[in-house]
Parts: structure tokens; sequence; C-alpha cells
């Protein structure tokens, strides 16, 4: 398969396939319109209720959707706040026990077991526990199951970042009087944030995914709520406009934190 | 070259001692990398320590900066045992370890800030000046040459004011002409700041070139074989600094024919 394409585009290395710069800016955009057009076909040549998913309906509703102040004030502004409220826990929770595990060994042993089993369970495992432990209707349930999958990329990323630091950085820190703090303040933490800012990017890919699922249960707002309500309601066609802009926010947040790591550029 | 005078005071045996080592045994398990090797580098001297790869001589140098512990004997600086590192006994090393996320300025400013002081600004400019990257000062490590970041390393080391500079090979990894121009810094800046310094190197002309006095080490396990005396910044092409040479040369090719 892999050879067969790698000879068609030897054959036609003058065609279209590959294309001049200028033409290569756009092939994203043929990307996109090839997407919208697998949907078009699935959704036009089905039979029964996934015709309601039709790309020509999304959109219409997608755009009732965005003209509509409700769908802001109670839905993408309480997924904001959950999402926003998950990062900031997992970064506070994350990066300094991070910085505990992979700096001191006694931390490390005590906890990679445990850490590596926690990490195993479906953060949705602990949706019983976060509904009967917090209050129906809040944040803090969402928050949470979003978090028990969102820590661990911080954990991980900072921890092993740490493990792979240039020693010599630390024994010429050593040898210029440098303290277990000092160290840890201006060797360590600098050193990783390249690590730090990778783990930040797979963990906002967790919390994004984690989103809907948490918003299914225990909460009458939130984009994920919206989505199970539009099925009750028979709204289909606001399930795909949801979806979209569910995909937008979590691509732009992608990208802002890509730009970031561009920043820290020095590795 | 006014180093080279001053130093005559402390040339006699009277001088005082900065740093010695006493009954210096180092084992990695069954491997003896020297056994009871005695050394004292005196006040304001530059001591080489010379030797071929595998000597021990890094590891000696580590010893006297508390950067390893021996197995058995000690290293006493100030009268007090050596227990760990300490920025008075700064050591510059064979690569520079520069931060590369701190520009030039930074590097050399570090050593303060890792004391939890601030660094004083007026020094960190002096020593950029004193090592001739004064341009440099908002530059990032990867911009600079091998050379200049060697510089960096030690004015960072200096800025730390150490009473003992340690340096592990530090010119090895340059070309042949940078290296001659740095050893002639250095020994500039030697002479102003007046200091006391141990110098690794495995290079002959290096050691007899930059030292006041060569201890030539032997394979690994033989530890220190002599002591040279040599004039500290003696012209290159002067028949001493041959016959100096020579004589170490002879030492060494002796050892191997044994």
């Amino acid at each position: 398969m892999r050879m067969a394409t790698k000879g068609k585009k030897q054959s036609s290395s003058d065609g279209w396939i590959d294309a001049e710069p200028e033409a290569r800016g756009l092939l994203p955009f043929v990307g996109i319109a090839l997407t919208l057009g697998v949907w078009y076909v699935l959704t036009y040549f089905s039979t029964g209720v996934l015709a309601n998913f039709a790309p020509q309906e999304a959109f219409v509703a997608l755009v009732d959707l965005l003209t509509n102040g409700e769908f802001y004030t109670q839905h993408v502004r309480a997924s904001m706040t959950r999402f926003a409220g998950a990062l900031a826990l997992s970064l506070v929770v994350g990066l300094p026990l991070g910085i505990l595990v992979g700096y001191f060994d006694v931390a490390e042993r005590l906890s990679s077991v445990s850490f590596q089993f926690l990490r195993m369970i479906s953060p949705v495992a602990w949706f019983p526990v976060a509904l009967l432990t917090f209050e129906s209707g809040g944040h803090a349930a969402p928050i949470f199951i979003m978090f028990m999958g969102g820590v661990w990329p911080l954990v991980f990323n900072t921890a092993h970042g740490i493990k792979t630091l240039d020693d010599d950085w630390l024994k010429v820190a050593d040898s210029l009087g440098g303290t277990t703090r000092t160290k840890i303040r201006k060797v360590v933490i600098p050193g990783v944030i390249p690590d730090m800012i990778t783990g930040l990017r797979l963990s906002i890919g967790w919390l994004w995914i984690l989103l809907v699922p948490a918003e299914y249960l225990g909460v009458n707002s939130g984009m994920g709520y919206f989505i199970l309500n539009a099925r009750q309601q028979f709204s289909y066609a606001e399930i795909p406009a949801v979806m979209i802009v569910i995909g937008l926010i979590g691509f732009t947040l992608d990208l802002t934190v890509r730009k970031l790591r561009g920043r820290w550029s020095w590795r | 070259m006014s180093r080279a005078r001053e130093k005559t005071v402390s040339e006699d045996n009277g001088g005082e001692t900065a740093v010695e080592a006493r009954d210096l045994t180092k084992r990695y398990g069954d491997r003896v990398v020297f056994e009871d090797l005695d050394v004292d580098v005196r006040d304001g001297e530059l001591l080489c320590l010379l030797g071929p790869s595998g000597c021990g001589k890094t590891t000696l140098l580590h010893l006297l900066a508390g950067l390893e512990e021996p197995t058995e004997g000690g290293v006493y600086f100030d009268g007090e045992r050596v227990e760990e590192p300490d920025y008075r006994r700064g050591v510059v090393f064979q690569d520079p370890h520069l931060y590369p996320w701190r520009t030039v300025r930074g590097n050399v400013g570090f050593g303060p800030e890792v004391r939890g002081e601030a660094a004083d600004s007026d020094r960190v400019d002096n020593l950029l000046r004193m090592v001739g990257l004064e341009g440099f000062s908002d530059a990032k490590p990867a911009e600079l040459s091998g050379g200049m970041a060697q510089r960096v390393s030690l004015a960072r080391t200096l800025a730390n004011d150490p009473e003992i500079l340690l340096m592990d090979e530090p010119f090895s990894a340059l070309d042949a002409l940078t290296k001659m121009e740095l050893q002639d810094e250095l020994i500039g800046l030697m002479g102003k700041l007046g200091m006391t310094a141990v110098f690794v190197t495995h290079d002959i002309e290096e050691a007899v070139y930059l030292g006041d006095r060569v201890a030539v080490m032997g394979e690994e396990g033989a530890g220190i074989r002599r002591f040279i005396q040599t004039a500290g910044n003696e012209n290159r092409d002067s028949d001493g600094f041959a016959r100096k040479k020579g004589e170490i040369l002879t030492m060494f090719e002796e050892e191997n024919g044994d």
C-alpha cells in the first residue's frame, strides 16, 4: 500500500500531487471540503434517522445556535467554566506533583504504582462517586471527572522531563553553591518547561474530550448536556452543529498551546 | 607575564596551602583509580594535573571540588574537610554546560542567583568585559561558538568570586588557535585576579605553558608520579620550554616501555 502510493507519487512528480508551495497552502481546505463531502454523501444515501444529520441542515442549525444568546450564556459559558476549572486544578496539582515525583526518588517509588493504576481507570468510571459527592447541577462533578483524566499527562510529562534533564546542569549548579530549593527553581523548572507544555497540550486534549461525557449526567447546562437534550427534543440537526462548535474550540485551544511550545524552542 | 614574577614568592615550599589532599584513595568497586595520593595546591599557583586519559585526573579534580567522595583519606580546604561542593572552589567543566534558556548575561549571573543572592550587575559587566564578550550580553548560548561558550562558562564560575579555580580540560574541545588564545587570556585573568587554580589536561604543551607546577600522573592506579616545576607562561619557542616538554615526554615513554 505504502509502496504503491510512493510509486504513484514519483511517477507524477510534476503533477498536481506534488503541488507548488502556494497550492500546498490550499491543501487543508481541500481536506475540509473532502470531509464535508463524505459527511454529505453518507447522510444523502442513508435512509431513516441518519438523514437528519445532513450537513446542510446542521449548518442552518449552527447559524441558529450562534445567533442565539442563550446558547452562549447557558451552555458554552458553563462548558468553558468547567474546562477552565479542571485545567486550573490539573495544573495546580499536576505540575508540583510531577516535579516531586521526577526529582525525588522516594516520591517516585512511593507513587509510581498507584499513579499508573489510577491512570488506567477511565475517568468516566468515577461518575457515581462524583455525583454522590458533589452537589447536583453544579460545576464540581464534571470538573472532577475531567481532572481525573487531565492531571496525568502533566504529572508524567513533567516527571519524565526531569528524569531526562541534563545531569550536568545540576552538577554545575551544585558546584556553584545551589541548594535543592534553588536548583529546582533555577534549573529544574526552567529546564522542563518544554515537557510541561507537552503535558499541557495532552492534558487539554484529555479535558476537552472528557468535557462532553462529563456533562452527560447531573447537570442541565453545557455543550455535553445540550447534545443529549437535543436528542430528547428530536432536534437532530443541532447535534452535529454543537459538534462543530466543540471541534472548533478544541482546535483553537490546541493551536494556542502549539504556538506556546514554539516560543520555547531552545531544545 | 607579571603573574610569573608575582609567583616567585609562593614558589618555594614555604607558600601557604589552599587545598590539600591527604592519603587520598579512590576506588570504583575493584578498580583502583589511585591510592594514598598526597597533593598540596599552594596559594596563588596554577597547578596542572597532566596525564593520559583514564589516569584519574578528572576524578582527582572532582574530589578536590567535593563533587565526588573519596574512598579513603580526605581533601582539606581552609583547614576543613571537604564534604560537598562549595562555590568558593569554582569548577570549570570540560563542556561549558550553559543554560540554554538564559542569555549570556543570565548565565554569568547564575552562580550568585542559585546561592540566593542577586547577581551584582557591575561585576557581571566587568567579567563579560574581561572575557571579551561585552557585546554578546543578550545572546543565547546556541548562538555562541565553542570558544565563546567556554569563556561564558569561565565568567560564570568567576562571578561567584571563588578562592580557587578547578578546571577540567576546559579547552580540549577547541581548535588549536582558539585554544592558544584562551590559554593566554586565562593567564592574564589569573594574574589580574591573583587566583589559585588547578588545571587538568592531557596536553603536555598546555601543561608546561600554563602551569607554575605540573603534577604528572601515571596510568590508572599509579597516582601522581612526579611534580615538575615550570616557569609558568614561558615562551613556547624557548629552549627551557622544549626541555620541560621533552622531560615529561621521556617520563611517559619510559613508563610505557616498562
